[in-house]
């Protein structure tokens, strides 16, 4: 009886304490084996064939990949049986995932060493803890096996990769997607650029916007003419948030100053200059102008005055709501053009400054989301056919323009999207991301604009003149239009061609095909531990001292203001980080062989 | 695990006089889940520590990492942001610290309310701030106080003042903000201790004082507040302990550019430095200067108490 009780007791015991300990060992496997909440269902499975109860026939042995990416609010998983989708599972036989991590995650995960079948990170900056902590698989072997159409297509990248992204081991490892070694011949509907109410820059008879005070002259006189939205709330002339880092002030003046960076914002250059200048000490940079801009729009009562204190999606709110007139980029004014497809009202780009954010040409590809299979891959075969599939001609057109026969025909030899397609485009919105068409273009490998070899076609069939000016929006056909264009990019493209504005490819029109492909494959500036940690100091240091200079109360005050955080980021090594990013340039330059 | 107690309970009473010392073990053994908990929890995590000892980069095995000594810890003494940062997580702390007894005060204002729905309702309604997470206090406060919130809005409407008050932005006022919503949070769930300190106060002391023709004022004074004096001691001797963790998830949710210098804590920075920054290492050396002055702080107050109150804390 007694012995019986123990027993029990005992019994009992060893069952809270299994129940316990397993309950958040299984709390930490669950972690790394299904770290992104928008997969739940993948918890585990980690490379399994799909689940029996997997409807299509055709589904039956799937491969699922999960695919790392950093990028949150990513809509892939949202629309995994897009008919593009069905076309990938058909022709290869794998479904695709995304398991989606910030820095913070993606740290966590390389600590553990588990990590789904596809990484796509930072080359330059993870390559090291990848290779060393052998957590990614050379790719050699398996290119011979199964990467047939990388091997042709994208020659210079692989030897590129091998050379460059193999911390020094010669072979491949990283192949980063959306490779293109020329730019475009139509100009795309642009996205990043003054983005302003149209209908109310209209309005106020579209001036020309050369500089930023005179785009802040343009918002005053729009404000005074709308000072509340339709439905009572303030409107605001410019805001921005401030969970972004430098962005708000690194980013936005380069269609004015033509000043952009390369791996850091710190420093950087006249586009297709070799000189890098100090964001936060060249008082030309894009940092300064910013600040000028800023400041400016406060003292005349312009600017949202939570725009220091506001998160992204706080922002993004006011912008939905129409409360802002003037943005940094279409993504940037909420669903506010979404919620306005018919009456003609939304944000545009309007052509100003110096730049047009166009034509640029990647024969490196995107490297901050480059590819690699991990060495937990239980299918590194088909993790490799996959990306096979995103560099091959055929792959990168299903994934742009949709299924053949279904979403764009062959007619004369020559694709054609079908009117619905265009349609589709069009509208855009939720019909046009369930059709899966150019959903993610981070994920396939190929750029839009290169042609297929087969019909002389870009893969994205989308960005052909006759599809540019039939998918134009009722807001983009308007404001072509005014300018005498027939679809909006075709507005800059013109400004481009007179001189007016330069592209990314501007300074590169002279130069012969080879001298394009040296200077655009140049290894960029990989920084060490110590000046990581000056940047990231640095950087801290600049969004405080941005608030108080924009905020100052008179001209005096943003002097002096000014004058106290130039002599801090001098303090802070500022000049000292500009010095050793030129001289690394230079070096890579010399190596490359470059002048 | 209620069960196990109440099975424990049972054998107790069924073994009680002739077994034990055997009851003893198996009331160790019943507490081992708890203390393994507690091992896993609070002592295995520490082997991290090494890592402030290496030049530490995810995804490379420990095995790789260079050694780096000290190094991290010179770094920390040298480190311009330390000053600020430490100055920062002080004055927090210390502010709470000086509020301190107003969830006393509350509890015994609670304590004295005769009325006994009101009493519930006035604890529940003081209570559940407890709950609310962090993230949504930061959203409540933001539709309340930023420049289109509720309040402006309100003000505007009454032709109150030109300008809208910043408050989430007030870098003279941060630290007072921030008091004052750890205030609102957690004064209903401090208050829970000392009402059952009051509850355990004998009432015969009460009926006592009433023969002897004390007021209501009187008998707080003189037996109420004496009665939860050394429940109020002990906290704040903890609370002295716990000087340089003055919270995290407050500070992180309220942090933004205008106020950033004055409100990162010590937590905050270790934070930004491991894995905004990525500076594992170094943020594993400041984590652990925190906690060894931590528990230094602990034992002097202990020492102190035992000193002067005649028994320890811990």
């Amino acid at each position: 009886m007694r012995k019986k009780a123990t027993l029990k007791l005992g019994a009992m015991m060893l069952a809270t304490t299994s129940l316990l300990l397993s309950a958040c060992s299984g709390g930490n496997n669950g972690n790394n084996a299904s770290p992104s909440a928008s997969a739940p269902a993948s918890a585990g499975a980690s490379s399994a064939a799909a689940s029996p109860s997997a409807s299509s026939e055709a589904s039956k042995d799937l491969v699922t990949l999960r695919v790392l990416v950093m990028e949150p609010g990513t809509k892939w998983n949202k629309y995994n049986e897009s008919p593009v989708a069905k076309a990938i599972a058909d022709k290869i036989g794998v479904k695709i995932e995304y398991v989606e991590a910030d820095e913070n995650k993606f740290n966590v995960m390389l600590a553990s060493g588990d990590l789904p079948d596809i990484v796509r990170s930072d080359v330059n900056k993870y390559q090291k803890q990848l290779i060393e902590g052998n957590l990614v698989v050379p790719m050699d072997d398996l290119l011979a096996e199964h990467g047939k159409d990388i091997t042709a297509n994208i020659p210079t990248v692989v030897e590129f990769s091998k050379k460059n992204w193999s911390n020094g081991t010669g072979k491949l490892y990283f192949l980063p997607p959306q490779v293109q070694a020329k730019s475009g011949e139509f100009v795309r509907p642009i996205t990043i650029g003054p983005t302003i109410r149209w209908d109310w820059y209209k309005e106020v008879g579209a001036p020309e916007v050369k500089t930023m005070d005179d785009l802040l002259n343009v918002v005053d006189q729009i404000v005074q003419k709308h000072p509340k939205t339709d439905d009572g709330k303030k409107v605001y002339g410019v805001s921005m948030w401030q969970d972004w880092g430098l962005w708000p002030y690194t980013i936005p003046p380069i269609i004015f100053t033509n000043i952009a960076g390369v791996t850091s914002d710190l420093t950087m250059h006249e586009t297709g200059s070799t000189k890098f200048i100090s964001t936060l000490t060249d008082e030309t940079s894009n940092f300064w102008t910013a600040m000028k801009f800023y400041f400016d729009a406060n003292q005349r009562g312009l600017l949202d005055p939570d725009s220091l204190t506001m998160k992204n999606n706080d922002y993004m709110a006011k912008a939905t709501s129409g409360q802002i007139v003037v943005g940094p980029a279409t993504w940037a004014m909420g669903d506010f053009n979404a919620q306005h497809t018919n009456d003609g009202k939304g944000f545009i780009v309007i052509p100003g400054g110096k730049y047009a954010w166009t034509g640029e040409i990647r024969p490196l590809g995107w490297q901050d989301k480059s590819y690699s299979i991990s060495k937990s891959s239980k299918n590194p075969e088909k993790a490799m056919e996959f990306l096979n599939y995103i560099y091959s001609y055929e792959g990168a057109r299903t994934m742009y323009s949709g299924v053949e026969g279904q979403n764009w025909n062959m007619t004369d030899g020559k694709p054609t999207l079908t009117e619905d397609s265009l349609a589709l485009k069009a509208t855009g919105g939720i019909p046009l991301e369930s059709s899966g068409m150019s959903l993610d273009l981070n994920i396939i490998g190929l750029g839009g604009d290169v042609a297929n070899p087969q019909d002389g076609q870009p893969l994205n069939l989308f960005n052909t003149e006759e599809a540019l000016i039939k998918a134009a929006t009722p807001l983009e056909k308007d404001f072509a239009e005014h300018y005498g264009a027939r679809y909006s990019g075709e507005v800059f493209g013109k400004l481009i061609k007179e001189g007016k504005l330069v592209s990314a490819t501007t300074w590169m029109d002279n130069m012969s095909e080879d001298q394009v492909l040296k200077e655009n494959t140049v290894p960029g500036v990989t920084l060490t531990d110590d000046w990581k940690k000056k940047e990231a100091s640095l950087k801290e240091l600049a969004t405080r001292q941005a608030a108080k200079i924009i905020l100052a109360k008179d001209e005096a005050a943003y002097n002096k203001a000014k004058a106290e955080a130039l002599d801090a980021f001098k303090k802070a090594g500022a000049d000292d980080f500009t010095k050793y990013y030129n001289d690394e340039v230079q070096r890579l330059r010399a190596e490359h062989g470059l002048q | 695990m209620e069960t196990t107690t109440a099975t424990q309970a049972g054998n107790k009473r069924r073994f009680k006089s002739s077994h034990r010392r055997k009851d003893g073990y198996k009331l160790l053994l019943a507490a081992l889940p708890f203390v393994l908990i507690a091992f896993a929890f609070s002592y295995v995590p520490l082997f991290g520590w090494i890592y402030a000892f290496f030049d530490y980069h995810p995804g490379i095995p420990l095995s790789k990492t260079p050694f780096s000594g000290l190094d991290r810890f010179r770094e920390m003494f040298s480190d311009p942001r330390m000053g600020p940062v430490l100055m920062n997580t002080l004055a927090l702390s210390f502010l709470s610290i000086l509020t301190a007894p107003i969830p006393m005060l509350f509890a015994i204002m609670v304590s004295e309310v005769r009325s006994g729905w009101f009493k519930r309702l006035v604890q529940t309604v003081s209570t559940l701030p407890h709950y609310i997470s962090w993230i949504i206090v930061y959203a409540l406060a933001f539709s309340m106080f930023s420049t289109e919130g509720a309040v402006n809005t309100f003000l505007m409407k009454l032709g109150l003042g030109g300008a809208p008050v910043d408050v989430l932005g007030n870098y003279e006022r941060v630290w007072t903000v921030q008091t004052l919503l750890l205030l609102w949070k957690s004064v209903g769930w401090s208050a829970i201790i000392y009402l059952a300190a009051i509850v355990s106060i004998d009432s015969e002391q009460y009926d006592a004082a009433k023969v002897d023709g004390a007021g209501r004022r009187r008998t707080i004074w003189h037996i109420t507040l004496p009665s939860i004096m050394p429940t109020f001691i002990v906290l704040l001797l903890l609370s002295i302990s716990n000087l340089l963790s003055a919270g995290f998830e407050q500070y992180l949710v309220f942090s933004n550019v205008m106020v950033a210098d004055r409100i990162e804590v010590l937590d905050l920075y270790v934070y930004r430095l491991g894995l905004v920054t990525g500076d594992y290492s170094y943020s594993t050396a400041v984590g652990m200067f925190k906690s060894i002055i931590s528990i230094v702080l602990l034992f002097t107050v202990n020492l102190l108490s035992k000193k002067f109150r005649g028994q320890g804390i811990v």
